[in-house]
């Protein structure tokens, strides 16, 4: 059994439908990609399987049905997400908005693990503490947006575009932390619209085109295909 | 000199009622958006239901206070669940459903009570000298309990887990609810203490000035100034402005003219919504 | 005008409309009760005040809160033109037009930043500044008493009756002119994506701006009639309560239609009125009635027509309801 399944996901805006029969499946331990050009649907997907969005259709996750299911609720069964536009609480301290990533964690002691664990992941946070994370450079938010979702203890990570806009150090820097939170074995669905980090990065692709997926794979047969090659390699 | 002593004393004894006031306030509208019209209803309960509990009831006056504004914080609680969380997002129904309620609500009480004014007796009666100003107890025990009230409210904002969380939905509310913060059990609590919070007032001031059912009108009003003062959403910004529009005021209806002591505000309200939108800070929480 | 409606549901709410604006010009016919013609009367001015109050303000979702204020300051320009220099009603309306027309315009370019809380918080401000002025400067407004003695705007009741239902329907015909054409559909765009408008080459300011100036500048004409009819102003014409009521009656009817405030001001108008026998549980029933009504139909009572309309033609009849 996947741990997160969608079948045939359909997600409007008023009239317009955004996504149109969505499916797709993660394993335990996987780490998947989705990309696709811009306006294509895929941060709607991630809002979706967060509850931030109205969707129709079927998602599970550890066979449990999301229907009705809140955003709080997701977070609390181990869906959690560092979204589009990082929505950090600019005016609390780094390490306040990392506390708030552990809202629902009931354990002290995993509370205590993951904050060590996210300070080795990120050791510029740890220089930071008590910044407002306002103030901080567009890097280091994003590194706080990611730390901040590893601090419930995710099941399963949604990363929506976390090289987006970052200098090339510091998006190799995210994607070096990525690698790391997947070698610990934690599921991690990606959206990106860089192909390149995608295919290097995931083991899974899926590519979401104008609101369905056009196309799936492995990163090593997708990386082949000519018409991907052209229109997300340049290549 | 005497007179810039009771600028001083009675301005900050109105700056605290102003305070508790446009805090509550300020609070909803940060935290859920909501420009709660019927802000002012809940002092006007705060007021009759503390009568209700005192005069009818027999409860000693300081349990009445605390229960009348428990109980107008329920109600605070009933009118968001009911009524504003179907359409929170929609602006023009929370402004219009808000002052069709305090309409109602003011009808309510105009048939309950009568038109005629109203008093609860003070706190504590009797009044003491201070450096040549008179001033009761009353008025003074108002600004020490203002001063446990608005400490309370800080240490709740920053010291407990929802009170924490509160901040957080203020700042952002899809980053609150992506760490499973329940949004809608904050903008509930966040209601409560709105209308506690100007219950208290309403409670405290009707000692001082006859409750009436048009006595919303005017609390409704400072909010507004003190917030635009203070800047939408900033609950230092909205204490700094409540004491200062307090002083003001004061200030003008003893050197200037009684006559202008309501104009003050309106002016200042005119000449910040027009020239600093913004307030004296910014535009969030803090 | 028939021509131009091309759906069977435009032609049945014209033909609605229609037969009530017929039947208001009959009344006199079948009774000159002196409290009949005053409660239609009142209803007249409060469907002038809502649907010109509509034309910005429900178009825009921009909620005007201080709509009276052009009732008031119109009124107070009527008295004192009329008393001091005696022109006819008829100079004096265009007159208060223009000068309501221009306030629209200044307040509206003072305010064009603003967001739907903000905007309603200075519109309450501005109208409230008018009303604490009123009462300072008694030596020319008389304070709390107002001005009275204003000349009556003809000698009898029918006369007067006329007179305000001629400039009601006026208003009313060129407001439904006015908003179905371009004018309405921008304005309607502007308050679901100002940006894309924006985008599309349109001054949405510019348009926004026009709209209050001419919300002002009617609602200063009804104003101005107000103040004839009563042939007294006073600071009780730009109250809170009354801009307050202006909108409410507007978002029962349904905002950004004409029609519906218009059905709104009536419904509510005539309920007030033929409500008198419950005395004191009457403005109890009457706010419980606007809040139940906003709670269940945001969108106003028009709303309902389309259902109604519907149920009629599914019983094989025709329907005849307003959209």
């Amino acid at each position: 059994m996947p741990l997160l399944e969608i079948e045939n996901l359909v997600v409007r805006y008023g009239s317009a439908l955004v996504l149109d029969r969505v499916s797709l499946a993660i394993d335990n331990g996987e780490c998947v990609a989705v990309i696709g050009p811009n306006g294509a649907g895929k941060t709607t997907l991630l809002r979706s399987i967060s509850a931030l969005k109205d969707w129709e259709g079927k998602m599970s996750f550890q066979g449990r049905d999301l229907a009705g299911v809140s955003s709080s609720q997701t977070v609390a069964l181990g869906i959690v997400q560092a979204p589009e536009g990082r929505h950090l609480f600019p005016q609390l301290s780094v390490r306040e908005n990392l506390e708030l990533g552990a809202f629902l964690a009931k354990e002290k002691a995993q509370k205590d693990t993951n904050y060590e664990y996210v300070l080795e992941l990120f050791p510029r946070l740890g220089e930071r503490l008590r910044q407002m994370a306002g103030t901080l450079s567009g890097g280091e938010q994003q590194m706080l947006c990611v730390g901040r979702a590893l601090m419930s203890s995710p099941r399963i990570l949604l990363l929506d575009e976390p090289s987006f806009g970052l200098a090339p150090l510091i998006k190799e820097a995210i994607a070096n932390a990525v690698r790391q939170i997947r070698a610990k074995g934690t599921t991690i669905l990606l959206v990106e619209q860089d192909a390149h980090m995608a295919f290097e990065l995931a083991q899974r692709v899926y590519v979401l085109e104008e609101g369905h997926i056009s196309t799936t794979g492995t990163s090593k047969e997708l990386s082949e295909d000519p018409s991907i090659r052209s229109s997300y390699l340049g290549l | 000199m005497e007179l810039i002593q009771e600028i001083i004393i009675f301005g900050t004894i109105k700056g605290c009622v102003y305070a508790l006031i446009a805090t509550g306030f300020t609070l909803i509208f940060a935290v859920a958006g909501i420009l709660n019209l019927a802000h002012g209803t809940f002092y006007m309960l705060g007021a009759y239901f503390t009568y209700t509990l005192f005069y009818v009831l027999g409860i000693p006056l300081p349990p009445a206070i605390l229960l009348a504004a428990v109980l107008v914080g329920a109600l605070g609680m009933l009118l968001d669940r009911v009524f504003l969380k179907p359409m929170r997002s929609s602006h023009t129904y929370v402004l219009v459903l808000t002052v069709a309620v305090a309409f109602a609500a003011q009808e309510i009480i105009l048939l309950t009570y009568g038109s005629q004014g109203m008093n609860i007796p003070n706190l504590i009666e009797g009044s003491v000298n201070l450096n040549g100003v008179v001033v009761s107890w009353h008025q003074l025990l108002i600004v020490a309990i203002t001063a446990v009230v608005l400490i309370m409210l800080w240490l709740v904002l920053t010291r407990t887990r929802y009170g924490v969380a509160t901040l957080a939905v203020s700042m952002d509310e899809d980053g609150a609810r992506l760490v499973g913060i329940e949004t809608e059990k904050v903008f509930n609590l966040s209601m409560f203490a709105s209308a506690f919070l100007a219950a208290v007032a309403g409670a405290l001031i009707s000692p001082i000035m006859s409750m009436t059912p048009e006595m919303w009108n005017m609390p409704l009003m400072k909010a507004f100034v003190v917030v635009v003062v203070g800047g939408i959403g900033s609950l230092t910004g909205s204490i700094m402005a409540a004491f200062f529009l307090g002083w003001l005021e004061t200030f003008t209806g003893f050197v200037i003219s009684p006559k202008l002591t309501e104009v003050v505000s309106l002016v200042l309200l005119t000449v910040f919504l027009v020239f600093r939108p913004s307030g004296i800070l910014g535009r969030r929480l803090h | 005008m028939l021509a131009n409606l091309k759906t069977p549901a435009q032609r049945h709410t014209a033909i609605f409309y229609g037969l009530i604006m017929v039947g208001f010009y009959f009344v006199p016919v079948f009774s000159d009760n002196f409290y009949l013609l005053s409660v239609f009367t009142t209803a007249y001015f409060y469907i002038i005040f809502a649907t010109s109050w509509d034309v910005f303000a429900g178009y825009s979702h921009l909620m005007n809160f201080g709509h009276a204020l052009f009732i008031g300051i119109a009124g107070y320009l009527t008295a004192f033109v009329d008393l001091h220099l005696g022109l006819p009603p008829l100079l004096v309306l265009p007159m208060c037009a223009v000068v309501c027309g221009l306030l629209g315009m200044f307040i509206g370019y003072l305010t064009l930043r603003m967001q739907g809380p903000y905007f309603a918080i200075i519109t309450m401000a501005f109208a409230a500044v008018a009303y604490e002025s009123a009462i300072m400067f008694s030596e020319y407004t008389g304070g709390e008493e107002g001005i009275p003695g204003i000349h009556p705007l003809t000698d009898s009741l029918i006369g007067d009756y006329y007179f305000v239902l001629v400039v009601m329907s006026l208003i009313f015909l060129f407001l439904l002119w006015f908003t179905r054409g371009r004018w309405g559909l921008v304005l309607k765009a502007i308050s679901q994506n100002e940006d894309a408008v924006l985008a599309s080459g349109i001054n949405t300011a510019w348009v926004k701006i026009r709209a209050y100036s001419i919300s002002g500048a009617l609602c200063g004409i009804g104003g101005s009639v107000y103040a004839y009819s009563l042939t007294h102003v006073g600071p009780t014409s730009m109250e809170q309560v009354l801009s307050t009521t202006i909108l409410i009656m507007a978002m029962v009817g349904g905002m950004g239609t004409i029609t519906g405030p218009f059905l709104g001001a009536l419904i509510l108008v005539l309920f007030n009125e033929l409500s008198r026998d419950m005395e004191e549980y009457r403005l109890l029933i009457y706010t419980v009635m606007v809040v139940v009504i906003i709670f269940f139909a945001p969108r106003g009572i028009v709303s309902w027509g389309q259902p109604i309309a519907r149920a009629f033609k599914l019983g094989g009849k025709r329907g005849q309801a307003g959209s």
